[in-house]
Formats: C-alpha cells, sequence, structure tokens
C-alpha cells in the first residue's frame, strides 16, 4: 500500500509585503508530499525559502496561493482558534534558540503547552515530567534556563516540542547553537522520534552533515524545490548530497558560456562545499562562503598552502575569515592531507563525520575550561556565558586584544563577566597566548581603544562598525 | 472513497468552543479521520437536533455538564438538566443505543453515581486526558484499534 501523505503542499505560493515596493516571493509555486514517518529535510542556503516553508507548513506564515493539506485537510481555510489548536496539538517546534521562557523553571516551560489546550496544571506537571524523564533531564526539572547548558536547553526544547504528543515535529536549524556531543544527541533523540515514535520529522538545515539519517531531501534554492530525493538504503546521504552538488555544478558550468571554455566539474569544487559548511560549523553562513570561495582559490592552485593559512586567519573585514591562528593552522593541515590523499566525496563525507575538528561552540568551551584552570572563585552560570561571549567574539576577530580584560572586568549588570581586575588580566594574556593572531599588539588597536568601555553592547556596536 | 466507508459519529456537547474545536481536531491531527466524524454543540438543545435527525444521529456523544449563560459555576440546575438530557435519550427505545460519555472537568461521586443508575456510559475527566487518552478511550468504547 502507498503511504498516505501527512502533508500535502498544491502551488503554495508566500510573499512577505506582498504588493509593496519592496515584495519579496519567498516560495514560488512549491508542490510536494511528505508521507506519515518520514524523515524529511529542507536543505539549502540562508535566505532559500526553507524556514518560510516550514512556518507555512506550521501555519504560522499564512501563505496567499495554494494549498497546504494536513491529513487532506486545507489549513488555509481554518479560523485563528483551529490554528491554534492545530500549532498546539499538531506540530511541535525545536527552535535553533530554544525559545524557552527565562521566567519558568524547565518543568514549567515543558508543561506550559499543555495548558494551553485546558490540560490541568497537575497533569501536566505529570506528563512534563514523563518527557524530562525521556530526555534524561529530570535532575533539571526544577533549574531555571539559564542555568542549563546549550545542549541542556535544547533537550528541554524537544521535550516541550512533545508535549501534546505532536504527530508531526519540526527542527528549525535545531544543531544551529550546539557543541558536536550534544549535536550528535540531538540527531539520535530525532531519529528515535521518528523510528520508534513513528512521528513525521521535518528538519530545515544548511549543514550537510546533519542529513545523516533523513529519507527525504528537498533541496531548495531561491523559493523553489530544485531536487527531491529519497534515500534508500542502497543509496547513502553522502551519495546523495555528491551527486546533486555535481548536477549543480554541472548546471552552472554548462550556463557559464562567456568563458567558451569546456570544464569539468572538479571534486575540489563539490570538497570545498561540503568541507567549507563541516569544518566551519557554528560561524556565520557569511564566514562559510567566505571560506569556500578561500578554499576554492587553494584547490584551483592559485594560493599556495602557507597563503590559504594566512588568508582564513586575516580579520573578516580584511578579506579572511578571522579564524584563530591554532585553528586555522589545524584546518590547512587537514586539507592537506585530504588533498594530498584526493579521496573521492564519499570518502570525504566519511571522513568529515569522524574528524576531530569540531564547531566553534566546541572550541570555545574547551578554550574556556582551559582559562578557568586555576581560577579559585566560583563562577555563576551567567558569568560562563558572559566569558564564552567574550571568547567567541575574540575567537572571530570582533574585538581587539585590549577589549578582552576590560569586558573580563566589566561588572555583570553592564554585560561583563564581573571577574577581578587581576584575573581578567592573567585570563585575557592567557586568551591571547591560545590565540597568537599575530595583530594582538597593534598600535592601531590601541588608538582606536583609547575610551575605557562603558558597556558590552557598545563595545559589540563598535567592532561590527569596523568590519 | 472515504466517504463511502461508514465513520463512527462522535457528538461533543460543551459550551465552550475552543474545547470543542480541540476535541473535534486531534482526531483529524492524528489521521483518524477516516474512521470518526466529529459533530459539535455548544447547547443541549442543539445537541437534541442534532441527534433527532438521523442523518446526523451519532453513535457516541462526549456531554460537559453545560453551564447557563452568565453564570459563574454549575449549580443544582445545570446538573439536573444534564441528568434530565441522559435518560431522555436512554428512555428512547430509537436511541438508547447511543453511548453516552460525562466528559466534564466535574468528579463529584454522587453526580457520578446518579448518571451511572441511568446508565451513562462512561466517564472522562476533561483536564486530565492528553489527546491521545481521548482517542485511546473513543477507541475503547467502540472497539477499534488502540495504536501507539
Amino acid at each position: 500500500m502507498e503511504p498516505e501523505p501527512i502533508i500535502k503542499l498544491e502551488n503554495v505560493s508566500l510573499w512577505y509585503n506582498k504588493g509593496k515596493p519592496i515584495e519579496v516571493k519567498a516560495l514560488k509555486n512549491i508542490t510536494l508530499d511528505i508521507n506519515k514517518g518520514d524523515y524529511a529535510a529542507f536543505f539549502g542556503p540562508s535566505g532559500c525559502g526553507k524556514t518560510t516553508m516550514l512556518y507555512s507548513i506550521s501555519g504560522i506564515d499564512r501563505f496567499q496561493e495554494g494549498k497546504i493539506l494536513i491529513n487532506g485537510r486545507d489549513i488555509s481555510g481554518l479560523s485563528n482558534q483551529e490554528l491554534a489548536i492545530f500549532r498546539q496539538t499538531g506540530i511541535g517546534i525545536v527552535f535553533q534558540q530554544f525559545n524557552l521562557v527565562p521566567s519558568l523553571t524547565v518543568l514549567k516551560n515543558v508543561s506550559l503547552p499543555m495548558l494551553f489546550v485546558g490540560i490541568s496544571s497537575e497533569k501536566a506537571d505529570i506528563e512534563a515530567a514523563k518527557l524530562l524523564k525521556r530526555l534524561d533531564m529530570t535532575e533539571y526539572a526544577d533549574r531555571y534556563p539559564f542555568e542549563l547548558s546549550g545542549g541542556q536547553q535544547q533537550r528541554v526544547g524537544i521535550a516541550r516540542a512533545l508535549a501534546n504528543d505532536p504527530p508531526i515535529i519540526i527542527a528549525d536549524e535545531p544543531l544551529g547553537n550546539l557543541d558536536s556531543i550534544n549535536a550528535k544527541k540531538v540527531l539520535e533523540f530525532l531519529r528515535e522520534l521518528n523510528e520508534k515514535d513513528g512521528r513525521t520529522i521535518i528538519m530545515v538545515t544548511h549543514e550537510a552533515w546533519s542529513l545523516r539519517d533523513v529519507k527525504t531531501i528537498f533541496h531548495m534554492k531561491d523559493g523553489v524545490i530544485t531536487d527531491t530525493e529519497h534515500i534508500t538504503s542502497k543509496k547513502t546521504v553522502a551519495e546523495s548530497l555528491s551527486n546533486h552538488l555535481y548536477e549543480q555544478l554541472s548546471a552552472v558550468k554548462k550556463s557559464d558560456k562567456s568563458t567558451g571554455e569546456k570544464e569539468d566539474v572538479k571534486l575540489e569544487q563539490l570538497s570545498a562545499h561540503l568541507l567549507s559548511n563541516f569544518l566551519l560549523r557554528g560561524y556565520s553562513m557569511e564566514e562559510i562562503q567566505r571560506f569556500e570561495e578561500i578554499l576554492n582559490e587553494l584547490f584551483a592552485n592559485k594560493i599556495t598552502a602557507k597563503e590559504f593559512k594566512d588568508m582564513i586567519n586575516k580579520p573578516f573585514k580584511d578579506g579572511g575569515v578571522g579564524l584563530w591562528k591554532k585553528k586555522a593552522s589545524s584546518i590547512a593541515n587537514y586539507l592537506e592531507e585530504i588533498i594530498t590523499k584526493r579521496k573521492d566525496i564519499e570518502g570525504i563525507y566519511k571522513s568529515l563525520e569522524q574528524s576531530k575538528e569540531t564547531s566553534i561552540f566546541d572550541e570555545i568551551h574547551h578554550i574556556r575550561d582551559w582559562l578557568v584552570q586555576g581560577y579559585t572563585g566560583e563562577l555563576t552560570p551567567w558569568q560562563i556565558m558572559a566569558l564564552d561571549q567574550v571568547i567567541s567574539d575574540r575567537v572571530r576577530n570582533l574585538i581587539t586584544a585590549k577589549q578582552v580584560p576590560d569586558l573580563f572586568d566589566l561588572s555583570k549588570n553592564k554585560f561583563g563577566v564581573g571577574l577581578s581586575f587581576r584575573a581578567s588580566h592573567l585570563m585575557a594574556e592567557k586568551l591571547e597566548l591560545i590565540l597568537d593572531n599575530g595583530e594582538n599588539s597593534s598600535k592601531k588597536e590601541e588608538e582606536n581603544n583609547n575610551n575605557e568601555p562603558s558597556n558590552y553592547e557598545e563595545i559589540a556596536k563598535d567592532a561590527l562598525k569596523k568590519l | 472513497m472515504d466517504d463511502k466507508i461508514k465513520k463512527i459519529k462522535i457528538l461533543i456537547v460543551d459550551s465552550d468552543e475552543m474545547m470543542r474545536i480541540y476535541f473535534r481536531d486531534i482526531f483529524w491531527i492524528h489521521g483518524r479521520s477516516n474512521e470518526y466524524e466529529v459533530l459539535m454543540a455548544s447547547t443541549l438543545e442543539e445537541a437534541e437536533k442534532i441527534i433527532s435527525d438521523k442523518n446526523t444521529c451519532p453513535d457516541t456523544i462526549f456531554l460537559d455538564i453545560i453551564m447557563s449563560p452568565k453564570k459563574s459555576h454549575i449549580s443544582a440546575f445545570e446538573i439536573t438538566r444534564c441528568i434530565d438530557f441522559v435518560s431522555k435519550i436512554k428512555n428512547n427505545k430509537d436511541l438508547n443505543q447511543v453511548k453516552i460519555i460525562l466528559y466534564s472537568g466535574h468528579k463529584e461521586e454522587a453526580l457520578k453515581s446518579n448518571l451511572s443508575k441511568i446508565g451513562i456510559d462512561g466517564f472522562l475527566i476533561k483536564g486530565e486526558s492528553m489527546p491521545k487518552e481521548i482517542i485511546a478511550f473513543t477507541d475503547k468504547i467502540h472497539g477499534t484499534r488502540t495504536n501507539n
């Protein structure tokens, strides 16, 4: 028997600011089926319409043309009350930013959606406790979101998405703010919700590696589905992605008649795309794209390995990626190995999965742990978060070496870390030792930073202006 | 195709619109619209109309104690009306096969005992039943599948 579509889109189009000069058509005549029990992903670059797609299916974004049928019923005809019930009981959303209510405990965050549909507070708490147990979060039930790590918050986010036991789970870049270990845990859990519970999972992602368990991939670009692939056991996600990338690049080459040159699609061009997305996990799309451009230059032998390393180490504002020296070196070495061994694309994909290269979140956590070694004071979760923020901004070259101790020293109510003067300077010196960006003693920076910082936001704004 | 399969008809009687929609739509959301057709009534009078029409007469009624307009709490008056409504159906030989479930937040044992005496078929406590528990309960009383 043919599986029945739980979600069916028929010629769906959605405009933002329709009729205004700034009108944008985010979804263009989309037709697709997602079967019950599928694990589907919308995959594509930022701005391709994949998130709009999710929010249209969830009944949050209202589309202007076409139909979205859930179990055969068109949701465009639903009243506001019907939509509210559908959103609360039909769909569970896992957000990239977790979106927990800061003033509620973990338990109350999970029980909240049940209260909306008339479940009593006592029953909701019992059900929420069961969900927290499933996510291995029982011991954190009475804590507040700010007391949890990113990985723990995401597990609470998943528990909350399951609150009213919805048949459809939507995950919007669910790994975006997680370190490798927690990202893997989330992927395993999504697979369990699909395989064990039989729920339909829909994920939006721009990271190829997070597609490892999906059964259907909808490739998106500029508001249209460019390709749909059903992954069978014979065909791995890696194969499927590489085929797709080959096709995409072939199409680009075919349409590029200006040069008159017939060029084969090179393995390296495909690799650059996959590698950039993987090696720079957690970085912004702009940073990843910049990295990919530089990597393509390396693969095309336009620059040397040394120049490559220097370029990715340069601040973003100067045309680089702003990677700290150690990261730049380790990436350069890793790439050299790949180039030397000339692995095929599937081999690269597999080695990426096992690579020791970690996301920026892991690195920041490691750096922070190293920095606080020997620090005898107690750090609150808030201070740890602030510390991570400063490290992250410094690693990305968004702030200067001189600003670091000031931010470490700045009081908590001004969004600093609130460390003592001595500890701030010690830690800042340690941080510069590990980063060694080669620009730390720049006189220019000193000149730019004569004024004492008044609060974190001002410093960040200043830094951003310079980009 | 699906319309030709005889669906089980359920009538939800509840004065709260959100609760009516919630009860009806969980069957759709969980993909059970092919088996169940859920009708809605906000008053006992509306419910009687639906029951008396043989095209809409339900197999099962989920009945809340309908509060009178402008009242803030349930009194003996509403409870008496509810008991009368149930006994009227149960005493009608054409309708006494219709199952009636009290679906309410009220848990008083005295009320339960009175309704049991006049042949009510079950109780489901509102606010203590998760969507899938409502579906499982409905499956059970109709002897249909209970998955998940």
